[in-house]
């Protein structure tokens, strides 16, 4: 049962990284790797904060509020396509690693006697005050990417994501659209690393490194997943989030099994790939043809 | 004597990369409820003329004026609101990966989202009742024709001044073609709008143009108001 539990809780921890990615990889269509930096960057903030001392609360909503600034700044230096957003995001990922080694001061941090969020639910849940309150976060985070795209701001950031000189011609501003989107997804980021660090009481300076590449393997796992069992043509919210949840739980259920099974964590990651290669292999449509369009 | 309500003076526009001339001295008035249309061989300018007009290319000499004014004067939102292009290439008029009546969404400014919905229904009987049904389906999953027709409702939301098409039709087939053909020109009446067609389609261009411009290399090189009453063989051999 408490394998489950963690399984779950490790889930509702990524999930907001995933929408994050769902948003600028899909939704978007911008190849961002920032959110590895500002993942690292919510964690570093919420840490230090809680470290001074700071109501925790407050620290939470500091750090996605960080996040969300390093959001606007690399829509800024994308501005008008004249960095490609992939050299945007590792130059972000870059600069971010030396502002978070900044502010935490020191390569780790530990948070484990200090005041946190997880203190005041623990007075009422003692056991799973961790599980109850990632799980609320993660609902939270879902119900917010599906009102953002269900206004017309989100529509806006959609249409961005499909035709941006459509838009300009509109007489909307797309620059607008895509710091949004940017500075949305990577508060989304930020808090899923402040989440990351309140759960597990430690921060990390190298805790993002490869995430964002975890995080976009979850995605299409579960978009894979779902495009299977629902057969859905047009763009749905609902679906989509879903296929965040459920991909990063298959992600973490693979995890888990292959260390449950006695695997040597060395050769872990090499297992994962395959085992993510052979379950894309199965659930991809094999009576279509290579030259036939995917539909 | 309409009022002139785009004026093209000696406009002239180099290509860049092979610096050969694309526009060399075009002069071209339209004036309210003119129907003109431009023909020519491939590369002779046709499409340039159109994306001058579109801001999407900065002549390097002459001026457009709409309204009186500068193009240049104009902010995006007033000019684009005036001015509608329908290309033959869809994915510069429609959001391919949005809804039929997301796409329609897109054209309204503020009211959003569900009184818009009555509105909708009523542009689509309007013009081509099957799109009723095709509210939310995504715009790639439409036929071409569908997509054209779409492209022209949308256009038509805020009907403007002056209609641009860039060989609209030339990649439907001949039922649809017509169809759209004269779905186009009974919104142009309907709403009064001046239009320049860009088309290789000559019967059209006799049917409908009230001026016709055949260009050569980037120079306009023949010039008929239709007075002179030109048939289809005669636009052939003068202009090809």
């Amino acid at each position: 049962m408490q394998g489950v539990l963690d399984v779950f809780l490790q889930t509702f921890t990524l999930v907001p990284l995933v929408l994050a990615i769902y948003i600028s990889y899909e939704v978007m269509k911008i190849t961002d790797l920032t959110v590895e930096g500002s993942f690292v960057l919510g964690a570093a903030v919420y840490a230090r904060l809680i470290i001074e001392a700071i109501n925790p609360v407050l620290t939470f909503f500091i750090a996605i509020l960080a996040g969300l600034m390093a959001g606007i700044v690399v829509g800024c230096i994308q501005r008008h396509d004249k960095i490609d957003s992939l050299i945007a995001g590792i130059l972000m990922i870059f600069m971010l690693y030396s502002i978070n080694l900044q502010i935490m001061g020191s390569p780790n941090l530990t948070t484990y006697n200090h005041e946190t969020m997880l203190t005041y639910i623990s007075y009422a849940f003692a056991d799973n005050a961790g599980f109850i309150f990632a799980a609320f976060y993660t609902l939270f985070c879902i119900v917010m990417v599906s009102i953002l795209l269900n206004i017309q701001l989100g529509l806006r950031i959609r249409a961005y994501g499909d035709n941006k000189h459509l838009l300009y011609r509109l007489g909307c501003n797309p620059e607008k659209y895509r710091i949004i989107g940017l500075a949305f997804s990577n508060a989304l980021a930020a808090g899923s690393g402040a989440l990351t660090c309140q759960i597990y009481g430690f921060t990390d300076i190298n805790m993002g490194f490869g995430i964002a590449l975890t995080a976009i393997a979850a995605w299409l796992l579960g978009v894979q997943t779902m495009r299977k069992m629902f057969r859905f043509k047009n763009f749905s919210v609902k679906i989509d989030c879903m296929a965040c949840l459920l991909g990063a739980l298959l992600y973490y259920s693979a995890v888990t099994f292959l260390l449950k099974i006695g695997v040597n964590p060395i050769n872990l990651k090499l297992l994962i790939g395959l085992l993510l290669v052979v379950l894309l292999k199965i659930m991809s449509n094999k009576k279509r043809k290579p030259w036939e369009i995917n539909s | 004597m309409g009022n002139k309500l785009l004026r093209i003076k000696n406009l002239e526009y180099t290509l860049p990369h092979i610096n050969q001339k694309a526009l060399d001295n075009i002069s071209l008035d339209v004036e309210d409820g003119d129907f003109i249309v431009i023909i020519g061989h491939n590369g002779s300018g046709k499409s340039s003329l159109i994306n001058a007009i579109n801001k999407n290319i900065t002549s390097s000499k002459g001026e457009i004026i709409f309204n009186s004014k500068p193009i240049e004067s104009f902010s995006n939102k007033e000019y684009f609101r005036s001015i509608a292009t329908i290309t033959q290439n869809l994915k510069e008029c429609l959001f391919e990966r949005l809804s039929v009546y997301e796409n329609f969404l897109m054209r309204f400014e503020k009211s959003y989202p569900k009184n818009n919905e009555g509105f909708f229904y009523d542009m689509t009987t309007h013009y081509y009742e099957k799109m009723m049904y095709m509210k939310d389906v995504m715009v790639t999953r439409l036929s071409g024709g569908e997509k054209q027709i779409l492209a022209l409702i949308l256009a038509l939301i805020n009907p403007p001044k002056l209609l641009l098409l860039d060989e609209h039709t030339s990649a439907l087939d001949p039922k649809m073609a017509d169809y759209v053909m004269d779905m186009t020109v009974s919104a142009i009446k309907e709403h009064k709008m001046a239009c320049i067609m860009v088309t290789h389609d000559l019967n059209n261009a006799v049917k409908y143009g009230n001026k016709i411009y055949a260009l050569k290399d980037g120079k306009i090189c023949y010039y008929s108001d239709k007075g002179d009453g030109i048939s289809k063989e005669e636009l052939i051999k003068r202009c090809f």
